[in-house]
């Protein structure tokens, strides 16, 4: 703890604390207290900033509460036997793969804060040992993560090991509420530790801040107890379940977008994997991310919360004779819940079943051919030269030259925001549209359209079906970037979403 | 009298198929392969997804392997994988 207080005494009190006698006597009693609400006040904050400075460290060190200064020390020394006593602050793997210490019995403070889990029937000084005494790691600290991390930290598991290699960007907060306004830009394992570590100093808090992958995922997740599917892509959902399936760890798998989610354990107790009831990934063009699809903030938080349950449930064996199920999440559904009865794990299943044919951990971006992150990559499908750039549109509209400017996104996201005198038809109902845009050239054949979407993937098929269909004999380009890229580049005041 | 089976779509089924649920006619020998084939024709947009989802009949996991028939009134769950987060 040494170095905490070396990294807090910058902070320099703003207030003299002379409130004595002396200034009783010159001062009236209504002006001495609202002097005093005053420095209670500055006082505060100034607890809150070092609490948070603290937090910092902590998560950094990485340990929580009591057991900082122990853990701190080991580390002291563990650096000191690898690094010839050079200092690291090195926060991801080396840590996470010292011993969990296990415990015999909660502290005062710890039956101070988990009373009322304590008293719950069935549940009791057991299952809160229990919890105090696993490890549980969140693979991910989006939308599913963020209540599912905070719960579980709360609830008072032992370690929480947190994997994210994204950074929090202020297109997160209406569903990542494990983040904040004033940590845009920090890593998101990071940011969700911090938050974690201040809600309960006692969870100890360990940050993998990386994209897991088959030549790390296995080692990672054979130090925990629990693995929490979090994550927001195809690619990381097969490779967790293969890891899981691999070091015999029940997965709580957790998935949600737009007003839909899904909840299922793998791997547990003699019930089905991953594979079993997905066993071809879907093809690329059919998976919809965040990004693009749309999400209700809430509906990953809720799945978050089930997801956090369950993984409680396993820790402390409440639901030992519950079957494997799946429960579907629908949030604008008059049933806004079902749950699917599933069967055994298959016995055929190449990852789980009797003769598996897989046995170590594959090419999971391969095996998917879809990218281990949630980010929208930028298509190339038409040459550069029928493209057409931010900066040479504008030209087009400083000069008033005559055109068509057709926008091929959804209406739904046409409302938020377009560029003046766009028409918009979406680029799925182009084919059965394009009379429309006939009529838009005005009795002009030869007058050239621009096509434009939001990032400048949609916008390209569109050019393909536009000129497919000889709407114009002039020319036919879409916007590099769309207009995301014409908000970066030419128009700042134009809306990003 | 005519009797019916019944489709409950979701996630991406729901949206491909634009409606959350189905009515179908029952006849007999309705196995998988015809189900399919009934699916597509009313929902040709479903083609991809079809192939990749979960079937589950009235609650429980169906085994699309297996010498299943649909019954009346059974209700027939079209889940797709979901992997947003």
């Amino acid at each position: 703890m040494d170095r905490l207080a070396g990294d807090s005494s910058s902070f320099k009190l703003p207030l003299q604390h002379s409130f004595m006698a002396t200034t009783a006597t010159t001062e009236s009693l209504e002006v001495r207290v609202k002097r005093l609400e005053q420095e209670k006040a500055a006082l505060e904050q100034e607890v809150r900033a070092l609490r948070l400075e603290q937090s910092i460290a902590l998560a950094s060190a990485p340990a929580g509460g009591a057991r900082a200064q122990k853990q701190q020390e080991q580390q002291q020394q563990q650096c000191a036997n690898t690094n010839g006593g050079a200092a690291t602050n090195d926060l991801t793997a080396s840590s996470a793969f010292a011993p969990f210490e296990k415990v015999a019995a909660l502290t005062n403070p710890e039956i101070a804060r988990y009373g009322r889990q304590l008293i719950l029937p069935g549940f009791g000084i057991q299952a809160q040992m229990d919890l105090r005494n696993c490890s549980m790691l969140v693979v991910g600290a989006g939308g599913l993560g963020a209540s599912c991390a905070l719960y579980l930290g709360a609830a008072g598991v032992g370690r929480l090991g947190i994997v994210d290699h994204d950074t929090v960007d202020i297109s997160n907060l209406h569903r990542q509420v494990i983040h904040n306004e004033a940590r845009q830009g920090m890593s998101k394992a990071r940011s969700a530790a911090l938050s974690v570590q201040l809600l309960n100093p006692h969870c100890e808090v360990i940050v993998h801040e990386l994209v897991l992958e088959s030549s790390n995922a296995q080692e990672i997740i054979n130090a925990y107890d629990i693995v929490i599917d979090a994550t927001d892509n195809v690619a990381t959902r097969y490779l967790l379940n293969d890891a899981s399936v691999l070091g015999q760890k029940p997965l709580v798998s957790g998935s949600a977008l737009r007003l839909d989610g899904q909840l299922t354990i793998y791997n547990y107790r003699g019930g089905p994997c991953y594979r079993c009831l997905f066993p071809t990934p879907p093809p690329s063009e059919t998976v919809t991310n965040c990004s693009d699809g749309g999400v209700l903030g809430v509906v990953p938080g809720i799945i978050g919360c089930l997801q956090a349950l369950e993984a409680i449930k396993i820790a402390t064996g409440l639901n030992k004779e519950d079957p494997p199920t799946m429960t579907l999440f629908s949030a604008n559904s008059s049933t806004m819940f079902r749950t699917i009865k599933l069967r055994k794990r298959k016995a055929e299943c190449i990852m789980c079943g009797d003769s598996p044919t897989i046995t170590k951990l594959i090419d999971y971006v391969r095996f998917c051919g879809s990218s281990a992150t949630d980010k929208t990559p930028d298509l190339f499908l038409i040459p550069f030269n029928e493209r057409i750039t931010c900066q040479s549109y504008n030209e087009v509209l400083k000069g008033r030259v005559p055109h068509l400017l057709l926008d091929v996104r959804e209406k739904v996201q046409f409302d938020i925001c377009s560029l003046p005198s766009s028409l918009n038809i979406p680029l799925k109902a182009l084919p059965n549209e394009l009379e429309k845009v006939k009529a838009s050239l005005e009795g002009q054949p030869d007058r050239p359209v621009y096509v434009v979407c939001r990032r400048g993937n949609d916008s390209q098929p569109a050019v393909r079906i536009l000129q497919e269909n000889g709407i114009t004999t002039g020319e036919v380009k879409d916007m590099v970037g769309g207009l995301e890229r014409w908000s970066n580049t030419i128009d700042p005041d134009f809306p990003k979403y | 009298m005519t009797q019916h089976f019944k489709v409950l779509y979701f996630a991406s089924a729901k949206d491909a198929s634009k409606t959350d649920g189905d009515k179908f006619e029952w006849s007999d020998n309705i196995n998988s392969e015809v189900l399919t084939k009934l699916l597509l024709d009313r929902h040709p947009d479903l083609a991809p997804i079809l192939k990749v989802s979960m079937f589950a009949v009235n609650m429980e996991y169906m085994d699309q392997d297996l010498s299943w028939t649909v019954q009346p009134g059974d209700e027939i769950a079209i889940i797709p994988p979901v992997s947003g987060g």
